[in-house]
């Protein structure tokens, strides 16, 4: 009799849970002319939650809540997206590229968003490009760095930073100005898209710049989350080359700091990190002093000595209500809100009407947008105006006695033209042609 | 081989009227299928348009746990069928990027005879295999595969390849709007023609042997047949059945990757959905898949991060209370149903 | 010269740390015929209890050893309740079904008990390195190593001398042993199988704590740490011959040496390797490279 109840109580159950999944909430669709109706999608649970992406939700809160009470600083200071208020959501980009294909589709074809804003991953980003041309679903990217995505022309799609080759050439061009003596490099990625291609793009880069420095052979690929790394440290201490590159980030970073630190890594090679702004704030005085780190671009705690009233606004805004300053990818997000508006903005004072632009509208004011963000110009000069390009800069680890927090020196910054691919060249092809039409107006250090 | 046919059409002793029965059964549920599917098909044509990607997927993973139910009810569970998944999925994403070709015709094609022919080498090796080592070995596989493709830049990595929407005889499936009815249909009618498949060999020789292993293989081997043989042609089915639904997942969501396909958390998926419908009717998996896909999407949306101890309590809960799978409930209120009727009527 | 002792090396102590954790999984297979995939999942929660533990300790700047007291602590606490819990809610009612059955059971139980780790402890990765620090490092083969890092060789030779004297020398363990080869007739006998698979339980599932406690210092405690175990723990079990300590101990060896010696040379091979060997012994010689004796039943 009791397995009969909870038979009963199980077929009930999945019935409940099968129905209300399905049916959902008929939310009318809520197409009304007044607000813009943003989601942004970022890892809110997950490995990259912690590093990536609760920064990035916090970074846009502080826009979204600024944009709309209109205290940007100038001159940005209009209040909303033309004058529209901005309903941001907050969608988690975990699960795997069919629930991001799920949820790309729900955001538009049931919430009715008007502009979908983020993604971190790679993966997630390629996944929903099509539904974008699709669906006409105006798309702002964030953060994701895989140059694939503009191989093909997507109208409503734009990208509001450098893409992920631009930090691999600013490395390059950083160990050739630092360390022009070097004599070999090798590398420690993690096993995945992310790994593999970072350490493709920076050996291409070195081999454009620095011909005569010799690749590892054996360059390490550890499994994505293991953290057991004894064995590929080993490898690297028993290796010849002096310099080590590392696209790890998060809790693999961690563990890869901690355990190398352990056995003189540090002070046997030159390390190298191309992503690792949130993990230098977490490990603090735990990060050794001399590895040269980048974070993506001119964001995050390279960014933070460039002065200019919008950055020093933003910090300020940012560590007012969380008690941190911004990593870079706070001001990824931050930056790809800036930028919407800018066009929403731009498409308003265009069409002069009252009503919100609509996504073609948005779209065209988008195309070649020139701006100048937090700390650096942004520029969409490439990808028939869809892709932006940024200076890009790296720094040398250096812990600030003085103010006792995690500090950089030696900042090298990169111009857009010095590590960005010219407009219609695909940034990979660029590489293995040896750069040709690179731009290079050293900013210096700032 | 055979000595003895389990459909006798003697007309005395316990098997007086065996195959008339067989054959009555088997029409009456060849009935009751197509009739569950024109109101499926009815109902996803009509149903909302965010509607789509779920039924699709759905649908294909009722399709994968299809196959995974003849071997579910042999009492083998494979924890590798991740692999022609991937088989499946990937062969549609080369056609594609590499070949060009948009066909959904060549891609179920090519698709479904890899699988198939994976199927069979793996077949081969894991034939007299039982239990753990049956599910372990499978899993090996379908891990060396996905250790590949984590490795190989050719295929994408983690990151993995684009399916463009296909074409059917030179028709677009999904509409330059984003519109995927078609497909839809499409999905439905293969998941359709697998059920049919299914139920029609549930009913032929080696179908009842597959039964019949699970309680006695010595017994089975006694009466002269082969019980190698018929675990390696339901591995052979499964294999192609799960290639078919690795086709129309990389078709309906546009991308494949390892780590959602090839991983053993994708065969483990797999599974939940097969013991969750249960092994008493060919629709059984199809109801799986569908719960499987609701749970999915209900706590995907609620909680995230809770998705993982749902499917584990549900596991957990339908192994100890139910194991016949969720399908038992609904024979259950049936039979309740038809027997009280019966009743009224004396 | 250098090369091989240190690839030989990172081969022991990454064997070490299978054999800790895949040691129980084999015994509980011999003793009750149940993969028990819910190990994993136990590993996880000694790794995040002994991070947080190790924490406090730290922040109360306790001496170093109680940094391994507290591991040892955490490991019996969350091994023994979680034995506990999952033998008699779930393990003992099922008993006598299918080993497929039981093999389902436990995966759902893992899938929930991980899950649960990641809902009690947050996404965010949990770092504990004060013990590793605190025992220093040493120049072997040219290169540093920690001591940490040998002494989970030394761990993994006790646990194995202790199974030994456990299984050799004991009543209990002997008990048990009887239980393998034939539970029937063991309960004819009057032992108490019950209270022996209890035991065997609880013991399987603190070492698999253990495992996990242990080596959570050397790693950034984050989700997923379960499933990544457990395949590899499966991989050893299977190659040294489901239900013999000397086997996982064999298959711990292989796996971790192959593994080394692919990081160090052709490094995408890393996760071939384990898998290959599994897949490899099991189509050559499925009962294992070191199998328990089987009574035959006539």
């Amino acid at each position: 009799m009791n397995r009969g109840k909870i038979t009963k109580g199980i077929g009930a159950g999945m019935a409940l849970i099968g129905a209300a999944g399905f049916s959902g909430s008929a939310m009318a669709g809520n197409a009304a002319s007044k607000p813009v109706k943003v989601a942004v999608v970022t890892f809110l649970t997950g490995p990259a939650s912690s590093v990536f992406g609760l920064p990035s939700k916090r970074g846009a809160e502080v826009m979204v809540k600024a944009i709309n009470k209109g205290i940007v600083p100038a001159p940005y200071g209009s209040e909303g997206f033309g004058g529209h208020k901005v309903v941001a959501k907050y969608v988690n980009e975990a699960g795997g590229n069919s629930q991001q294909v799920q949820n790309y589709k729900n955001l538009v074809e049931k919430d009715h968003e008007d502009v979908i804003l983020g993604y971190l991953s790679s993966g997630s980003c390629k996944a929903i490009a099509p539904l974008s041309d699709q669906l006409d679903e105006l798309t702002v990217l964030a953060s994701c760095g895989t140059p694939d995505v503009f191989n093909k022309h997507h109208p409503y799609i734009f990208r509001t930073m450098s893409d992920e080759t631009a930090d691999s050439v600013a490395a390059a061009r950083y160990v050739q100005d630092k360390f022009p003596h070097l004599e070999s490099f090798t590398g420690f990625n993690q096993n995945y898209s992310w790994g593999h291609e970072s350490w493709n793009q920076f050996s291409l880069a070195m081999k454009d710049l620095m011909p005569n420095v010799k690749k590892g052979k054996n360059p390490q690929f550890a499994r994505f989350l293991s953290g057991h790394y004894s064995s590929q440290i080993s490898s690297l201490l028993l290796s010849n080359a002096k310099l080590v590159q590392t696209s790890a980030w998060g809790g693999d970073l961690t563990s890869f700091l901690n355990q190398g630190r352990m056995r003189g890594l540090f002070q046997k090679k030159k390390v190298l990190m191309t992503s690792a702004s949130t993990v230098y704030y977490q490990m603090g005085k735990g990060m050794p002093n001399g590895v040269i780190i980048g974070v993506r671009g001119p964001y995050g705690i390279l960014g933070r000595h460039i002065k200019t009233p919008l950055n020093k606004w933003f910090i300020h805004e940012y560590k007012e209500e969380f008690g941190k300053y911004p990593p870079s990818a706070a001001y990824m997000y931050a930056q790809a809100m800036l930028a919407t508006k800018v066009a929403y903005d731009k498409a308003a004072g265009q069409s002069g009407q009252k009503k919100v632009p609509t996504t073609k509208a948005v779209a065209s004011a988008f195309t070649g947008l020139k701006f100048k963000s937090f700390t650096t110009e942004v520029d969409f000069r490439n990808a028939n105006g869809h892709q932006a390009v940024t200076k890009d800069g790296y720094g040398i680890t250096h812990w600030n006695k003085s103010t006792g927090r995690p500090d950089v020196k030696d900042v090298v910054f990169f111009s857009a033209g010095c590590v960005n691919a010219p407009p219609g060249v695909n940034s990979i092809k660029w590489l293995k042609e040896g750069m040709p039409g690179a731009t290079c107006k050293n900013s210096g250090s700032n | 081989m055979k000595t003895w046919d389990p459909r006798s059409d003697s007309k005395i002793g316990p098997d007086a009227g065996r195959k008339q029965g067989l054959t009555r059964s088997l029409r009456i549920n060849l009935v009751v299928i197509v009739a569950v599917y024109a109101l499926l098909g009815t109902v996803s044509m009509i149903a909302a348009d965010w509607l789509d990607t779920p039924i699709m997927i759905a649908l294909s993973i009722g399709i994968a746990a299809s196959g995974l139910m003849l071997l579910w009810r042999s009492g083998l569970i494979s924890f590798g069928h991740g692999l022609y998944l991937g088989v499946g999925a990937y062969s549609v994403a080369i056609l594609n990027q590499w070949y060009g070709v948009s066909s959904v015709f060549a891609a179920l094609a090519v698709g479904g005879f890899l699988a198939g022919l994976t199927g069979a080498v793996i077949g081969v090796l894991i034939q007299r295999y039982r239990g753990i080592f049956f599910a372990m070995l499978n899993l090996a596989f379908s891990m060396v595969l996905y250790g590949y493709l984590v490795n190989s830049n050719m295929f994408g990595s983690t990151e993995g390849l684009s399916v463009s929407p296909g074409t059917l005889l030179g028709i677009d499936l999904v509409t330059s709007e984003g519109h995927d009815k078609r497909l839809v249909l499409l999905v439905v009618v293969l998941c359709f023609l697998v059920t049919i498949f299914v139920e029609v060999w549930r009913h032929s020789v080696m179908g009842w042997l597959g039964r019949s292993i699970r309680d006695n293989e010595v017994r089975v081997q006694y009466l002269g047949y082969s019980v190698a043989q018929t675990v390696f042609v339901t591995y052979l089915i499964s294999a192609v059945a799960t290639g078919l639904a690795g086709v129309v997942l990389a078709l309906s969501i546009g991308q494949v990757d390892p780590g959602s396909m090839v991983n053993w958390t994708a065969s483990g998926d797999l599974v939940f959905a097969t013991v969750l419908g249960g092994t008493g009717s060919a629709l059984a998996p199809v109801l799986g898949g569908f719960c499987y896909e609701a749970i999915h999407s209900t706590s995907m949306q609620l909680f995230p991060s809770s998705w993982g101890l749902v499917m584990g309590v549900a596991i957990v809960a339908i192994i100890m209370a139910l194991p016949t799978g969720l399908w038992s409930v609904i024979r259950r209120i049936i039979k309740a149903r038809v027997f009280s009727v019966k009743k009224v009527e004396q | 010269m250098h090369t091989f002792v240190t690839v030989a090396l990172d081969g022991l102590e990454f064997a070490s740390y299978l054999f800790i954790v895949s040691v129980g999984l084999t015994v509980i297979f011999g003793v009750m015929r149940i993969l028990n995939v819910a190990h994993g999942a136990v590993y996880g929660w000694g790794a995040y209890v002994a991070a947080i533990v190790i924490g406090w300790a730290s922040a109360a700047a306790l001496p170093v050893w109680a940094y391994f007291v507290g591991i040892g602590l955490t490991s019996v606490v969350v091994g023994a309740a979680f034995g506990l819990i999952v033998y008699f809610a779930f393990v003992r009612r099922m008993e006598g079904q299918d080993e497929v059955i039981l093999l389902l059971l436990t995966f759902g139980l893992f899938l929930a008990l991980e899950n649960l780790s990641l809902l009690v402890f947050g996404g965010t990765s949990h770092y504990s390195f004060a013990p590793v620090m605190a025992l220093g490092r040493v120049t072997v083969g040219g290169t540093l190593r920690t001591n940490y890092g040998f002494s989970i060789i030394g761990l993994a030779a006790l646990v194995g001398v202790a199974c030994w004297y456990f299984f050799d020398r004991t009543r209990t363990g002997r008990l048990i042993r009887v239980v393998i080869y034939d539970r029937e007739v063991a309960e004819t006998l009057g032992v108490n199988v019950n209270a022996m698979q209890c035991l065997t339980f609880i013991g399987g599932s603190v070492l698999a704590a253990l495992g996990g406690a242990y080596i959570a210092p050397t790693i950034s405690v984050q989700p997923g740490l379960g499933t990544q175990i457990i395949v590899m723990a499966f991989a050893v079990s299977v190659v040294g011959g489901l239900g013999s300590i000397s086997g996982a101990m064999i298959g711990a060896l292989i796996i971790g040496l192959l593994r080394s010696v692919a990081i160090h040379f052709v490094p995408s091979l890393e996760l071939f390797v384990i898998y290959g060997v599994m897949a490899a012994v099991l189509l050559v010689r499925p009962e294992g490279l070191f199998p328990p004796p089987k009574a035959r039943s006539i």
